[in-house]
This record gives C-alpha cells, sequence and structure tokens, in this order.
C-alpha cells in the first residue's frame, strides 16, 4: 500500500515517540539500578576502609557522625579504597604502635634525665676551678668528686634508656639526631674517662703528690666531655 | 538510518541522565605547623591523594595522606609524631567535604570540612580555599584550622614545655577533571 508523504511522517513521528517513551523507562530503570550498584559497592569500600576508621568511630561517641551532618555525602561519595593506597599503607598496625609507645616512654625518660644532668654537670665543672691547690685535703675538691659521681650516675642512667629504647624498623636516621647521636661517641667515652682519670688525680693529690702522668689529662678530658654534652643537648633543643 | 539513529538515541540517554563528572588530585602539598618555645616545627607531605565525584550538581571529595609521610627533616621527631598521633594505629588523614558543584567555579570556595585523623573525627565549617584555574588544572590553596585537643592528641614536649595546641595545616592542591 502506497502512503502519502504526510502518512509516512505521521507514522515516523509514532515510532520515534514509542522509541522516546521506551528510552525514558530504560533511563529511569538504568539510572535507579546503578544508584543501587554504588551504593552495594560503596559498602565493602567502607567497611574495608581500615581497622582504625572503625576504632575511630568506636573512639567518639561525642563527635557528630557523618550520617547525621545536614551535607552528608550522597551514596556515590569516594572512598578510601578509590585512591589506590597500598593496603599495608592503610591497615593498622597495633604492634608497631606499641613499640612506638614503648620507644617514646624510654625516650621521655632518657630527656629528663640527660637534662637533670646538665645541673650537676655543671656545677662539677665549677667546682673544678677550685679542687686543684696544694693541700693534700679540700673540701671542694670532696665536693667536686662527689657532684662528680651524681653526674655519672645521672648520665648512665640516662644513656641506658637512650640504648634501650626499641629501634623502629626501616627508618633511617635524619636531622639534627645525627648530630645529638654522633656527640654521644665524644661525651660517653668521656664520661668513663673522666672519673677514672679524676680519682686518680685525687688519689695523687690526697698523697701530697702533684698531679702527673695520665691524671694530668682529667681537665682537659672533662672539658671536651662536657662541651660534647652541651651540644648535644643543644643539638635537639634548638633548630640550626 | 532512523533504526541505527534512534538505537544511538536511546543507548545516549541513560548516559546524559547521569550527569556525572569526576576530579583527581594531581599533585599536592601539606605541611602542618608546631610551635615550640624553643623552636618551631613544620612537617610536609606530598604523598596526598584524592578524588572528587560530582553527581546531579553536588560533589563528594576525599582527600587522604598517610601519617607517616609527613617529614619534618628530622626522624626523631617524625617518629614521635607518629606515636603522638597514633599513626601506627590509625594510618591516614582523610579530610571529606560535600559542595553543590557550582561552588567549584567561585574564586573563594568556602568548604566544610570533616577530618578524620588520630582516630577522632573533627569539623571545619567555612574554610576558604583559594581557586586558581590554569587551564584543565585547578589550584587550591588555604590552611585547616586544626588543633590538637580537636583530635585528642596530647601536646608532644620538650624539656617539660608542650608545644602550642594550634597545628595548622596549610594545603596546596592541583586537581584536574578525569
Amino acid at each position: 500500500m502506497l502512503l502519502s508523504p504526510f502518512q509516512s511522517g505521521i507514522r515516523w513521528i509514532m515510532k520515534t515517540a514509542r522509541l522516546s517513551v521506551l528510552a525514558l523507562i530504560l533511563t529511569l530503570a538504568f539510572s535507579h539500578v546503578s544508584l543501587g550498584q554504588t551504593a552495594t559497592e560503596t559498602k565493602p569500600a567502607t567497611q574495608e576502609n581500615n581497622s582504625g576508621q572503625q576504632q575511630a568511630d568506636q573512639a567518639k561517641p561525642d563527635q557528630a557522625k557523618p550520617q547525621n551532618l545536614p551535607n552528608a555525602p550522597s551514596s556515590s561519595k569516594p572512598s578510601l579504597g578509590d585512591l589506590g593506597f597500598p593496603p599495608e599503607q592503610t591497615q593498622a598496625n597495633p604492634q608497631q604502635q606499641a613499640l612506638l609507645d614503648k620507644r617514646t616512654h624510654m625516650l621521655k625518660v632518657h630527656q629528663k634525665l640527660g637534662f637533670i644532668t646538665l645541673f650537676p654537670l655543671a656545677a662539677t665543672v665549677v667546682s673544678g676551678f677550685g679542687a686543684g691547690g696544694r693541700s693534700t685535703s679540700n673540701s671542694t675538691r670532696d665536693l667536686h668528686a662527689a657532684l662528680g659521681g651524681a653526674t655519672a650516675g645521672l648520665y648512665f642512667s640516662a644513656a641506658y634508656f637512650a640504648i634501650r629504647a626499641p629501634k623502629v624498623p626501616e627508618t633511617q636516621t635524619r636531622g639534627q639526631i645525627r648530630v645529638h647521636k654522633a656527640l654521644a661517641w665524644v661525651h660517653g667515652p668521656g664520661m668513663v674517662l673522666t672519673p677514672i682519670l679524676g680519682a686518680m688525680a685525687f688519689d695523687q693529690k690526697s698523697k701530697g703528690e702533684h698531679v702527673h702522668g695520665i691524671a694530668q689529662a682529667h681537665g682537659p678530658v672533662a672539658i671536651v666531655t662536657a662541651s660534647a654534652y652541651g651540644a648535644a643537648f643543644a643539638a635537639v633543643a634548638f633548630k640550626f | 538510518m532512523r533504526k541505527i539513529l534512534a538505537t544511538v538515541w536511546l543507548l545516549a540517554l541513560p548516559l546524559l541522565a547521569a550527569g556525572t563528572s569526576q576530579w583527581v588530585l594531581e599533585e599536592s602539598t601539606l605541611i602542618y605547623h608546631v610551635a615550640h618555645p624553643l623552636h618551631d616545627t613544620v612537617g610536609i607531605s606530598h604523598s596526598a591523594r584524592g578524588k572528587g565525584v560530582c553527581n546531579n550538581g553536588q560533589c563528594d571529595f576525599l582527600i587522604a595522606v598517610p601519617v607517616k609521610s609527613f617529614d619534618s627533616g628530622d626522624s626523631n621527631r617524625d617518629l614521635h609524631m607518629l606515636q603522638a598521633t597514633r599513626g601506627a594505629e590509625f594510618p591516614m588523614v582523610s579530610v571529606r567535604t560535600h559542595l553543590p558543584e557550582s561552588e567549584l567555579q567561585s574564586a573563594i570556595i568556602q568548604a566544610d570540612l570533616e577530618v578524620e585523623f588520630a582516630g577522632q573525627t573533627a569539623q571545619y565549617k567555612q574554610v576558604p580555599f583559594q581557586r586558581i584555574a590554569q587551564g584543565n588544572t585547578v589550584h587550591l590553596s588555604g590552611t585547616i584550622p586544626a588543633k590538637m585537643s580537636d583530635f585528642k592528641i596530647d601536646p608532644p614536649s620538650l624539656f617539660g614545655i608542650a608545644v602550642k595546641n594550634d597545628m595548622p595545616i596549610r594545603v596546596e592542591m592541583n586537581w584536574h577533571p578525569m
């Protein structure tokens, strides 16, 4: 049957209209399904964020949860899993946290004892200038020896906590802490030598002798040791 | 021909209806600043990753960075920071925001931020970010006025003196559409 151009036009419009309605229905169905899929896909991503996030949620009862926000993100919001971080970077490591806690605790004790040591150390240096003299007995010399003993005791206690503090694997020492650690190779042996040389000098003086031999190095070794110790303190206290 | 056109139209409609666009964080610099009477400290990270999804005129952005990626130039200080912020237990800092898509065209974007850090969540309202568009890239810069107390972090101390509570985080980011 032959159709006029008008009739074929009407037919084409009807056909297109039917297709449009079909497309509209499909569009609605598609968008509903895709939203549903996004919501289902987001759920595990949120769950696998990390155990830290779950712990965080438990640890913040007084904090507003994201769901309660007036502008809370929709279901299409990106998740941590979308960002492509390697799992070892996003997963909680309680063992390492415990190691860090222990390290920090020990280094805090080291810091306190090291800081306290500064005072008897300074007093020992100052009293050292009056510890010489020709007499066999001298109260300043006794005080100097007592202060030296206290300094050594505190110093080795502080050193113990630094040496025994756990090391964090795969950590390269950088920055001013390197200077602090390097100076320990100067004041550490110095703190061993100084009391030994001091005891020798004390003994020689007590016998009425002039300080002689290796004991003569007591003063210079003590000055180098005290200077290195002061520099080690400055290396962590101030920024160069 | 008509059938082909109709089929194309049929297939294209769902895509047009979705109206979704995505943004990806190309590069970034995050800098925290901590002040102590003896010296100030800054820690820098370039390891942030981020994604933004805009749907029906609304956008959700997520930026995350590993806590351990911040470098202050001193390994001992970084380890103390990691301990104080419980960075091994809660290894990521994440920032989320929800914006109207039209806001992305403003020279100053006022963002409501939700920051998750050290196992706590804090919100910062109307944080201004300067926006500069350079070709296909959008540069955003601003400062998050974070405080240690917001995340229940005990301020670390040096020789018995604690650092200040303020911990502002300077953010420089380059975003581009996917």
